[in-house]
């Protein structure tokens, strides 16, 4: 397997250094129980890796309990991996305290999905915008007004909001902001955690021309943390599915829009609902069942219980991550060619 | 009753408020009917109003709204009532059992201290559909039908016990108990997995064929819009600004806003850039002096700020309100 990785990605991955990077990354939660019962363990992470390169864009996709947001967390060094590590710039995230620390997360930067909850109601946007100069104790009074100036330009608001107070400004004005605020250390990673779930469309697409932007004018690279498979195919260069804390698959973006190899993604594709009368849902495109707990994951493949395709040997062999063509991993035993009966053929697309 | 008589009839509905800026006029004349069977999407970014809408109809607003206009709900066996007209003593009885309601929220409209089963039952209890000593069984039959697995030990759970998706699925139990006339869903979906979702919207549309429903959902989303609506009003600043049926509303739409809404929908296939709507919408202080959309609309001209577009008739079933629907 690692032949056929070093055949294919040898090449781009030698030329550009990962910015970011997990390898085999486990979070664990302990989970408190009833009194006499011994606590369980909430598994959020699973065995996860991949490599984020300065500029891109990787969607992190998942439905409630998927992990993705404790992904995010990790990448932003706010809590150690279980077991794993994560590096930035090849330094690992748990080994760092105190300065060092606090130079590293200048470089990382967090979005969350609400606005009114990143925003302090009761400051002025100025007052807000200027707290990441007060705590790195950054230029003077001037230089950090002239900072304040740019960063609102690069987010298209005018300077006349300083003044104002979040809940005189609109869901989108406030997300805008929010990104302002987060691009004044000049980070080089953004995790933007459902950034945009909470806009309407319109203002959604506008937020998302913005990051798209920034990527361009900035150099960022952005984990971009969303459960809307739509909006994720149509901004980011990769993608990263997950399901029950363990990677289902890591693909291009061409291989997302295709509809994605995995069964998982397959039905995620088919169930978000298509701006197209003509092609409704049918009965037998449905997932059956729920999400099972966290707390207790199905053996095997994590999605066995839920796949139209499971096979005997899914609720017993942990499927690994194959390597398929154009940069497309994929951990399904479909695709596994010691393990699977027959030759593998990709679902057509819905 | 025939399947395509009239189930819901909304005339010139307007609802506004006071607020210490000037009268809000939440809703400016909103009229739609819904037939029986049938599923109108009322589709909006925030502040458009379809909320409004929903809670005027359940007449669950606030004292202070003022409302006016009618809306008739009319059922096959007793005469058509005009919900705005009634006392809400009278609102009581029509309630769950003519007109009905789903939440976005489950959590917040479930009771979190009561057994579900017994949720449901009170739901039956209340007008008396079901002879007592019935209502537990009743009561799980429902649970069964909105596709809930186990109906029998379900019940006794308490709703903290069930993921978000089966509380939903309680709360549509809940709302279908009495057979209503009309059903108005608000966001029901919009909390949930896509892959819940999906399970979801096919109960909706299961459950209204069986019954024969009529149908006000109300949701942010064209893509769900596609999947579950045979008509759809699109609204925009306290108005409906375009109606026709689904088809046609995606294949030729006539108001600049919803075209506007059709462009800013994520298509993977084309990638990149969406196109977005510049400007936000206005604040709906005092009457309409012209077409709310006029400060954000791309075709606008001077017209459009002091004159206020009526509702031309494009065809039979697809109205649209703009001065220059023709020319786009």
């Amino acid at each position: 397997m690692n032949g056929m990785k070093a055949h294919d990605q040898a090449a781009d991955e030698a030329a550009v250094q990962p910015i970011l990077s997990f390898d085999r990354v486990c979070r664990e939660f302990p989970v408190k129980q009833a009194f006499l019962q011994s606590p369980k363990v909430l598994h959020a992470l699973t065995d996860v890796s991949f490599d984020v390169r300065p500029g891109e864009i990787i969607g992190i996709v998942g439905e409630s309990g998927s992990g993705k947001s404790t992904l995010g967390r990790l990448a932003l060094g706010m809590m150690p991996p279980t077991s794993g590590t994560v590096r930035y710039q090849g330094q690992d995230l748990a080994g760092l305290h105190g300065r060092k620390l606090r130079e590293v997360r200048r470089d990382l930067q967090l979005i969350f999905q609400d606005p009114n909850a990143s925003l302090n109601g009761r400051m002025t946007i100025e007052q807000s915008m200027l707290e990441p100069f007060v705590l790195h104790k950054l230029g003077n009074r001037a230089e950090q007004r002239a900072a304040i100036a740019r960063l609102l330009d690069v987010v298209s608001l005018p300077t006349s909001v300083l003044q104002r107070y979040p809940h005189e400004l609109s869901g989108g004005q406030k997300q805008r902001v929010v990104i302002a605020r987060a691009l004044t250390l000049s980070p080089k990673v953004l995790v933007a955690d459902e950034a945009v779930a909470a806009l309407d469309v319109s203002v959604k697409a506008q937020i998302v021309n913005l990051l798209l932007d920034l990527r361009q004018s900035l150099g960022l690279a952005i984990l971009f943390v969303s459960h809307d498979l739509p909006i994720v195919q149509g901004m980011c260069d990769r993608v990263l599915v997950l399901y029950l804390g363990r990677v289902m698959e890591l693909s291009s973006r061409k291989g997302i829009q295709d509809g994605g190899l995995h069964p998982y993604t397959q039905a995620l594709t088919r169930s978000s609902p298509v701006p197209d009368p003509a092609r409704r849902l049918a009965a037998e495109d449905l997932l059956k069942g729920e999400v099972p707990s966290p707390l207790s994951p199905p053996s095997g493949c994590v999605f066995h219980t839920r796949c139209p395709r499971a096979m005997p040997q899914c609720s017993s062999i942990v499927p690994p991550l194959v390597h398929m063509p154009g940069h497309h991993d994929v951990a399904c035993l479909l695709y596994d060619a010691q393990r699977a009966p027959a030759v593998a053929v990709p679902l057509a697309s819905a | 009753m025939s399947h395509d008589a009239i189930a819901l009839d909304v005339k010139q509905l307007s609802v506004r408020f006071a607020s210490s800026n000037g009268q809000i006029h939440a809703l400016t004349d909103v009229t739609m009917q819904v037939r029986r069977g049938e599923t109108l999407a009322l589709v909006g970014e925030s502040g458009s109003g379809k909320s409004v809408t929903s809670l005027s109809l359940m007449r669950l607003l606030d004292n202070r709204a003022q409302l006016a206009g009618q809306a008739w709900v009319h059922a096959d066996d007793t005469p058509g009532v005009d919900l705005l007209s009634l006392s809400e003593k009278q609102m009581l009885q029509m309630r769950g059992n003519r007109i009905s309601m789903v939440f976005q929220e489950p959590m917040t409209s479930l009771n979190p201290v009561q057994r579900i089963g017994k949720q449901v039952e009170e739901a039956l209890t209340i007008h008396a559909k079901v002879k007592r000593g019935e209502t537990r069984t009743r009561a799980i039959e429902l649970l069964g039908k909105v596709g809930i697995s186990d109906p029998a030990s379900r019940a006794r759970q308490y709703p903290h016990q069930l993921s978000g998706g089966m509380r939903q699925r309680v709360m549509i139990a809940i709302a279908l108990a009495c057979e209503p006339t009309v059903l108005l869903a608000d966001e029901p979906t919009t909390a949930l997995d896509v892959t819940i979702q999906a399970q979801i919207l096919h109960l909706i549309r299961k459950l209204q064929r069986e019954a024969g429903m009529a149908v006000v959902f109300i949701t942010h989303d064209m893509g769900v819009v596609a999947q579950i609506a045979d008509r759809v009003a699109v609204m925009y600043g306290g108005q409906i600004v375009e109606t026709a049926p689904t088809a046609e509303l995606f294949a030729a739409p006539k108001h600049p806003y919803t075209k506007a809404l059709l462009d800013s929908i994520p298509r993977p296939a084309e990638g990149g850039v969406l196109r977005g709507i510049p400007g936000q919408i206005e604040a709906i202080v005092g009457a309409p002096k012209g077409c709310r959309f006029a400060n954000r609309c791309p075709r606008a001209e001077s017209r459009c700020s002091i004159e206020v577009p009526v509702e031309s008739r494009v065809n039979d079933v697809h109205s649209v309100r703009c001065h220059f629907w023709e020319k786009s």
